[in-house]
């Protein structure tokens, strides 16, 4: 319980940090595979990822704050 | 833009040529730079990396969402974010690489304070052209080793108390 306690209040803490307007990149409308830092464009079938040649790289700049998981 | 190879490490140099199609426009060797981007540390660099500079239009607006949620952008006349398509063809690239892209903005007018705006780590992309699954190591992202900094810091006041 306390630890959930630490946790919830070290994740509003960052949120806080980070609660201001912020960039974001999206493909093909959240059309990947994520992996740690690295998301994977590619649809993954049956444990394979399937190549695709092409793609849209999505900029997003939201000029309100936009309620992001807590993944700090 | 920054060019990994498929193990998540960096290029340093190139063995064969490289071009990919963003809008129209071909990339290739020349394009690309070694080294670290401005925008401050991140796990992928140093490695060969390109720069694309853009202005939102104030009129492309979609409505706010988080895009680890997935589903695709709404537009939105009166929607809180501004959106920017770059259509990306890798159809010539070769399959020894993966393309990592970042977004930042140049300047940012916070509280009359001019300050840079990056996407967290955590809203990067990449693209693996390649048909393994390959395993990469994700990379700790600074506010994530902030974090660990003030546990380990509590740990330790913790045994001092």
């Amino acid at each position: 319980m306390m630890n959930r306690l630490i946790g919830v209040v070290l994740c509003s803490v960052s949120m806080g940090v980070f609660a201001e307007p912020v960039l974001q990149l999206d493909i093909d409308g959240g059309n990947y595979i994520e992996d740690g830092d690295i998301n994977f464009i590619d649809v993954l079938e049956e444990g394979v990822l399937t190549r695709e040649n092409a793609f849209t790289v999505q900029a997003i700049h939201t000029s309100t704050v936009v309620p992001l998981s807590c993944l700090y | 833009m920054a060019l990994l190879d498929v193990n998540g490490g960096g290029v340093k140099t190139l063995n064969s040529g490289l071009s990919l199609n963003i809008d129209g426009a071909t990339f290739d060797s020349d394009d690309f730079t070694f080294g670290q981007q401005t925008f401050g540390a991140h796990g992928v660099f140093e490695t060969l990396f390109a720069t694309i500079e853009f202005s939102f239009d104030a009129n492309a607006k979609i409505t706010t969402y988080n895009v680890e949620d997935g589903g695709d952008p709404i537009a939105d006349a009166s929607g809180g974010s501004l959106l920017e398509n770059f259509e990306v063809n890798v159809a010539d690239l070769n399959k020894e690489f993966i393309v990592h892209f970042d977004l930042s903005s140049k300047e940012l007018n916070k509280g009359g304070k001019k300050s840079l705006l990056v996407a967290p780590f955590s809203h990067d992309a990449g693209y693996l052209p390649s048909d393994n699954t390959v395993s990469l190591v994700p990379v700790p992202e600074p506010a994530g080793l902030a974090l660990l900094a003030l546990g380990l810091l509590g740990l330790g006041l913790r045994r001092k108390i």
